[in-house]
């Protein structure tokens, strides 16, 4: 989902603190961003689109090969930031360093763009085609009470 | 313009430190004052070279060649671990830079002559961090009007 040279467009000196390169990191995160939208996402999915109840379905699993990856690229660099690009160079003093800073606002800049990307519709193709119809972008997120 | 040697033997010493790899490998090395919460902690030991306090004085009643005793302020910063202490490490630190410097007294046949004359740790008081400053007098000469 995403890759240091992504990640360099929002912190461009981040490979020059004493750490060369961060893929164990990308792949991490993209183990996290599957994991939140089999949580939040793909229970409503399966409810609706596939019209079957969240507490039977049980083995309708999401199939992350369907999504589409550059989706989530600006999610995922932020979402590697905060939680484990970032926390590998701080300090963790009593006073927060530049890092930890930076963190806090990465963590919320994932969180408004995870959000956005659920009202916005995830792109999933449930038809295994290859290409994305407009049904398989459509938001299950929006102007509804979710519970 | 040619850098005067003054300027030259600085560039010298950050070269000549920034290979220094025994006992400890130095991780960054800058003429820019470095603040600890701006750097990450793969990034210790660092070290911070700034040139202090010059005495210049003619060779001779007729020559234009003029001496220079110039002390370089060497500042040294560790982090300490669990596995070390801080003594330890710092220790190390001003070992690893004496090592190197002493190698080459001359500075590339920029110097006369050049030697560590004094060492100051600090009194652990930003524990886990540990500083170390060391001031390293270098004698040069140089020909008047060219520096």
């Amino acid at each position: 989902m995403s890759t240091d040279a992504d990640v360099k467009v929002y912190e461009p000196t981040v490979t020059s603190y004493g750490i060369q390169e961060f893929s164990a990191e990308h792949a991490k995160t993209k183990a996290d961003i599957e994991r939140l939208l089999r949580i939040e996402w793909w229970p409503r999915v399966r409810s609706t689109r596939l019209n079957t109840h969240v507490s039977t379905a049980t083995t309708l699993e999401m199939d992350a090969t369907k999504l589409t990856e550059s989706q989530f690229t600006r999610a995922a660099v932020f979402h590697a930031l905060a939680y484990y690009i970032l926390p590998k160079l701080s300090q963790f003093q009593t006073d927060a360093d530049i890092f930890e800073r930076k963190m806090g606002y990465y963590r919320d800049r994932f969180q408004e763009e995870f959000d956005l990307i659920l009202k916005d519709g995830v792109e999933y193709d449930h038809s295994g085609d290859g290409t994305i119809q407009d049904s398989e972008k459509q938001t299950n997120h929006f102007n509804r009470l979710v519970r | 313009m040619t850098a005067s040697i003054r300027e030259q033997i600085a560039t010298d010493i950050v070269e000549t430190l920034e290979s220094a790899v025994d006992p400890v490998a130095i991780k960054l090395v800058s003429r820019n004052p470095i603040n600890s919460a701006d750097i990450s902690i793969e990034q210790y030991p660092c070290i911070f070279v700034r040139t202090s306090s010059e005495d210049r004085d003619d060779a001779s009643s007729s020559s234009s060649t003029r001496h220079g005793t110039v002390d370089f302020e060497i500042i040294g910063l560790i982090r300490t671990n669990a596995n070390s202490n801080i003594d330890t490490d710092r220790n190390a630190l001003i070992q690893t830079i004496e090592d190197k410097l002493e190698a080459d007294r001359k500075r590339n046949s920029l110097a006369l002559n050049s030697t560590i004359t004094n060492v100051v740790t600090d009194e652990g008081d930003q524990y886990p961090i540990g500083r170390v400053t060391i001031n390293y007098r270098v004698q040069y000469k140089y020909t008047r009007g060219t520096t």
